[in-house]
C-alpha cells in the first residue's frame, strides 16, 4: 500500500513538474486550416427578392412593379434565394467541422491531431471523430497541406468510421489558401444525421481565397437545400465586382434556367441565361439582361420573348448602357 | 565661628547640589560632523551620536529647546557662531542672576590638534580657550573624536576611572570640565554593533540612568564619566583598534558636583529591580542600542526613555543564550525582570537584527515577460501583474525569511503565425508561490536573495475568433531578489525581481525562462 501511495505521489509530482494543459499554438495552426463560414459562403450582392409567384408565368418571370418597364431583373434577384440555399449547405458543413473548435484535441502528434471519438450533444447514439494530418508536399514549396476527415459511426454497433466530411487545404490559413471539402450525404443518411433539405450523394465545395478573385465552387450531385443539382460558381473580386453561376428551376412549370451573372462594384450587372422548358417541351433558348444598381432592367435581348418583357418576339429593349462586368472564371458545367 | 558658618553653608549647598537648578539655565551646543575633509573616512555615526546626545540633554539634561543648538555637518564657522551666541545668552542669563551651565558636545574627526569639520578646522586650543572664557558658571566640553585627549594635554589631563569631586565650601560648582573620548594618542572607535561611537554610546547610556550608581535618580558628571570610562575601556579592550581610554580635565571650583541628568524630570522608563544583575542593552524599534545598563545587584536602576516600544536583551553569563523582552514604555516605569524575559539562542540577538519572527504584507504591481521572443509572440505574451505576499521574517533563523505569494495578471495582444491573420489574444496568468530568502540589511536598505517555487497557471482566449480557450499549468522554480528601502520600521518600498523557469511540453518540449518584476509597499506587522 505504501509503495502504491508513493507511486501515486511521484506520478502527481511528475505531472505537476511536467506541466499540463492544452496551451498549443500548433493546435491553432491546425484549426486555421479548417474553413469557416466566411471562407465558403456565397455572398451575391442581390439585395432584392423576387416577387412571390415569380417564375409562374409562361415566361417564368413576373415584373416587379417598383421598376419602370421593362421591369425588375427577377432572374438576378432570384440569385439571392439561390445563394441562401447554398449557404445553408455551407452552414451544414461548417456546423460539423466547427465541433472541433469547441474542444481541445484528444490526441496530438507533430503533424497529427485528433478530436474524439466523442458523442455529439445533438446526435446521441453516434460517435464522431475528426482527424487532421499535416504534410509538406514538395510541390507546395514549403507550404503545408492539411487533410481532414470528419467521421462518424453508430456507437453501439462499433465498426469502422464512415467519412462524413473530407477535405484538404493548402496554405497556412483557410482565409489565405485554397482547399476542397466533400460532404457525403449518403453516409450522413446512414447515420441519420441529415435534415429535411439534405441532398443525396456528395456536395463538393472548392474554394480559393489565396488569389483575386476569391472563388467558391459548389457541386450538388442531387438537388438539396432548396436549390437544384448544379455546379455553382461564385467569384468575388477585391474591387467589389463578381460573378455567380447558378441554376433556377420553376417550381410549377419545371422550366430550368442556367444563369451566368456578373456585376460591377455598384451592383449593376448583366447575365446570360440558357433556359430549358420542362418536358414534354424541348424548347431551349437564351436571353441576356442588364440591370442597374437598383435591380431594374435596363437591357433585354430575348429573341423568343421567353421573359415576356415585350408584347411579342423578338424582344430587344435598351434604356441604358450595360455595366462593364468581369467574365466568369468558371468553365461552364451543366450536370 | 566664621569657618563653622562657612562650612555649614557649604554643607547646605552641597546637600542641594543642583538644588539651585530652579534658577539654573543650561545651554547646549551639540555638533555632529561626519566629514573630516580630504583624506578622512566619513564617519557613519557621528551625526546620530549628536542627535542622540541632543535629545538626551533636552529630555533629562535640563536644557530648554531654545537654549540648545544642534549642528550637523555645519562646518567650523557655524560652530564658532553658535558657541559665541550661546555664550552671550549665558552671559545674559547670568546677569539676571541665574546660575549657568554650558555644555559643548562634539562628535567627529579630529587630527593634528584640531577638530575637522568638513574642510574647516577648529583647533583644540581655540576651543579650550573659548570654553575657558565662556561666561557660564560651568563649562563642560565633551569631545568624541580621535586623539581628542589632546585638548586637555596642557594641564591636568589624566585617564582615570573617575575624578574626585570637591565637596568643600562654595556656592556650587564653577569652572571647566573637559572630557574626551580617547587619549591624545588613541583613536576613538565607532561600532556597528551599537550603531554609535563607543564613548558616546556609553555616555548616553549613563546619562539615561545607567550611571546612576547612587540610585538618587540623578546622574552627576562624575557618575557619567566613571560609567562611560569603564564601559568604553571594557568595550574596546579586545577591539582591533585597541583599547580606548577616555580622559578628563577637571577644573571646578565651588562645591558639589554637576548634575548632568535628572531622571526625576521624566516619568517613563525602564526599571531594573534590586536583584537584577548583568549587562542589559536597550534597543529601539529599529534595533539600535539606545542604552546599556551594567547592573549590579543591590540597588534599583532606572533608565529614562521616551515613550515607545523597546527590546531589552541580556546575555547570560555562561554564554548559553540570552534573555530578550519586548517592552512598551509609556508613563511610569516598566520593570525589567529576568524571569519574564524570553530565553533565546545567541544567534537570535535582536541587536544583530533579529527582532523575532515578524509578519509582513507586501502588495505590488508589475509585469511578466518571457525572455524568448518566439515564446512571447507565439505563446505567452507580456502581462501586467498585481501581487500580494505574506512573509515571515527571522522565523527560520536570523535574516532568513519565507513567504507565500499570489499574483494575477493579464495581457492582450495579437498572436502572429506565418500566413495567418493576426489572432487577437487575451492572456491571463495566476501564480501562487512560496519563497525562502535571506535579507541583507544595510541601514535602511535591505537586499534580499533566495529561491522560490510557484504553481503557475497560464491561459488565453481568443475574443474575436471562434477558437477554444487554452490553458497550461506547471511548477515554476526560480530565483527571487528584492531591494527594499525602509521609510519607517513598518513601511518599506520594495522592488522585487524573480527569474523563473518554465518547462513547456504541449507542442514540444521547451525550457523557457521568464522574469517578473514588482514594485510595491511592504508593511511589517507587529513591533
Amino acid at each position: 500500500m505504501r509503495s502504491v501511495t508513493r507511486s501515486v505521489t511521484l506520478a502527481l509530482l511528475a505531472a505537476v513538474a511536467a506541466g499540463c494543459g492544452n496551451y498549443s499554438t500548433e493546435d491553432l495552426r491546425f484549426l486555421a486550416a479548417l474553413p469557416q463560414r466566411e471562407d465558403l459562403r456565397v455572398a451575391v450582392p442581390a439585395s432584392g427578392t423576387a416577387a412571390t409567384g415569380a417564375l409562374t408565368t409562361t415566361s417564368g418571370l413576373a415584373a416587379l412593379t417598383t421598376c419602370p418597364s421593362p421591369g425588375s431583373a427577377d432572374v438576378w434577384l432570384r440569385a439571392k434565394e439561390t445563394s441562401d440555399g447554398l449557404n445553408a449547405g455551407v452552414d451544414f458543413v461548417i456546423g460539423l467541422i466547427d465541433a472541433v473548435r469547441k474542444y481541445p484535441p484528444t490526441a496530438r502528434d507533430d503533424d497529427y491531431r485528433r478530436w474524439g471519438p466523442f458523442v455529439p450533444d445533438d446526435r446521441p447514439g453516434r460517435e464522431v471523430q475528426i482527424v487532421i494530418t499535416r504534410s509538406f508536399p514538395p510541390e507546395l514549396g514549403g507550404r503545408p497541406r492539411y487533410d481532414y476527415a470528419f467521421e462518424g459511426r453508430w456507437k453501439a454497433a462499433g465498426g469502422p468510421f464512415l467519412p462524413i466530411v473530407q477535405g484538404a487545404f493548402e496554405g497556412a490559413s483557410a482565409t489565405h489558401g485554397k482547399g476542397w471539402v466533400d460532404l457525403r450525404f449518403d453516409d450522413i443518411r446512414l447515420l441519420s444525421m441529415h435534415d429535411a433539405n439534405s441532398p443525396d450523394g456528395v456536395m463538393s465545395v472548392q474554394y480559393d481565397r489565396a488569389s483575386d478573385p476569391r472563388t467558391t465552387a459548389l457541386t450538388l450531385a442531387t438537388s438539396g437545400f432548396g436549390v437544384p443539382q448544379f455546379g455553382y460558381g461564385f467569384a468575388g473580386y477585391a474591387n467589389g465586382t463578381g460573378t455567380f453561376d447558378y441554376r433556377l428551376v420553376n417550381a410549377l412549370s419545371g422550366d430550368k434556367l442556367t444563369v451566368k451573372a456578373s456585376w460591377d462594384a455598384a451592383k449593376a450587372g448583366r447575365l446570360s441565361v440558357l433556359y430549358e422548358q420542362a418536358p414534354p417541351s424541348t424548347l431551349t433558348g437564351t436571353f441576356d439582361q442588364c440591370w442597374d444598381a437598383a435591380g431594374c432592367l435596363v437591357y433585354v435581348d430575348d429573341q423568343a420573348n421567353f421573359t415576356g418583357s415585350c408584347a411579342s418576339a423578338p424582344c430587344k429593349l435598351s434604356t441604358a448602357q450595360c455595366a462593364e462586368v468581369p467574365a466568369s472564371p468558371f468553365v461552364p458545367t451543366y450536370p | 565661628l566664621t569657618r563653622l558658618a562657612a562650612a555649614l553653608v557649604a554643607l547646605a549647598l552641597a546637600a542641594t547640589a543642583g538644588g539651585a537648578r530652579a534658577s539654573e539655565r543650561r545651554f547646549a551646543l551639540v555638533v555632529g560632523e561626519a566629514d573630516g575633509g580630504a583624506g578622512s573616512v566619513r564617519l557613519r555615526y557621528a551625526e546620530r551620536d549628536a542627535r542622540r546626545i541632543h535629545a538626551i540633554l533636552l529630555q533629562v539634561g535640563g536644557v530648554r529647546s531654545d537654549d540648545a543648538r544642534l549642528l550637523l555637518g555645519a562646518g567650523d564657522a557655524a560652530f564658532r557662531r553658535a558657541l559665541a551666541e550661546l555664550g552671550a545668552r549665558a552671559a545674559a542669563a547670568k546677569e539676571r542672576g541665574d546660575r549657568t551651565v554650558l555644555v559643548v558636545y562634539y562628535s567627529g574627526h579630529a587630527k593634528d590638534g584640531a577638530l575637522r569639520l568638513g574642510s574647516g578646522r577648529l583647533p583644540l586650543e581655540e576651543l579650550r580657550a573659548a570654553l575657558e572664557r565662556a561666561p557660564a558658571d560651568v563649562r563642560i566640553g565633551l569631545l568624541d573624536s580621535c586623539r581628542s585627549g589632546a585638548i586637555a594635554r596642557a594641564k591636568g589631563v589624566r585617564p582615570a576611572p573617575a575624578f574626585d569631586v570637591a565637596t568643600g565650601a562654595g556656592e556650587g560648582p564653577a569652572g571647566l570640565v573637559l572630557i574626551a573620548s580617547s587619549a591624545a594618542d588613541e583613536d576613538s572607535q565607532e561600532s556597528d554593533a551599537v550603531g554609535a561611537s563607543w564613548f558616546t554610546h556609553h555616555l548616553a547610556s549613563g546619562l539615561l540612568g545607567g550611571a546612576d550608581t547612587s540610585g538618587d535618580r540623578r546622574v552627576t558628571l562624575a557618575e557619567a564619566y566613571a560609567y562611560a570610562y569603564a564601559r568604553t575601556v571594557g568595550s574596546t579592550a579586545s577591539s582591533a583598534g585597541g583599547v580606548q581610554h577616555p580622559v578628563f580635565l577637571y577644573d571646578l571650583g565651588g562645591t558639589g558636583d554637576v548634575v548632568l541628568a535628572d531622571l526625576g524630570s521624566t516619568s517613563g522608563g525602564l526599571v531594573f529591580p534590586v536583584e537584577s544583575e548583568g549587562l542589559y542593552v536597550v534597543l529601539d524599534k529599529a534595533g539600535r542600542a539606545v542604552a546599556e545598563v551594567a547592573k549590579t545587584a543591590g540597588a534599583e536602576r532606572r533608565i529614562a526613555l521616551s515613550p515607545g516600544r523597546y527590546r531589552v536583551k541580556k546575555r547570560l553569563a555562561d554564554d548559553s543564550g540570552m534573555l530578550v523582552a519586548s517592552l512598551g514604555v509609556g508613563e511610569g516605569g516598566v520593570a525589567v525582570e529576568d524571569a519574564r524575559m524570553d530565553r533565546v539562542p545567541l544567534d537570535r540577538d535582536p541587536q544583530k537584527g533579529f527582532g523575532g519572527a515578524r509578519w509582513a504584507v507586501v502588495a505590488g504591481a508589475g509585469g511578466q515577460r518571457f525572455f524568448d521572443r518566439a515564446a512571447r509572440d507565439g505563446l505567452f505574451p507580456p502581462a501586467s501583474l498585481v501581487g500580494l505576499e505574506l512573509a515571515l521574517r527571522d522565523d527560520l533563523g536570523h535574516g532568513l525569511a519565507w513567504g507565500v505569494d499570489a499574483a494575477f495578471g493579464s495581457g492582450a495582444g495579437d498572436l502572429r503565425l506565418p500566413g495567418v491573420d493576426p489572432i487577437p489574444v487575451r492572456f491571463s496568468e495566476v501564480a501562487v508561490g512560496t519563497s525562502l530568502w535571506r535579507d541583507f540589511v544595510f541601514g535602511r536598505l535591505v537586499l534580499s536573495a533566495g529561491g522560490r517555487v510557484a504553481f503557475t497557471f497560464l491561459s488565453r482566449s481568443f475574443p474575436e475568433d471562434d477558437l477554444p480557450g487554452q490553458y497550461f499549468f506547471t511548477a515554476t522554480p526560480g530565483l527571487t531578489g528584492a531591494v527594499a528601502w525602509r521609510f519607517t520600521p513598518s513601511v518599506s518600498a520594495v522592488g522585487r525581481v524573480r527569474l523563473n523557469y518554465l518547462f513547456y511540453n504541449v507542442d514540444e518540449n521547451r525550457s523557457l525562462g521568464f522574469v517578473d518584476g514588482f514594485l510595491g509597499v511592504e508593511y511589517a506587522l507587529g513591533d
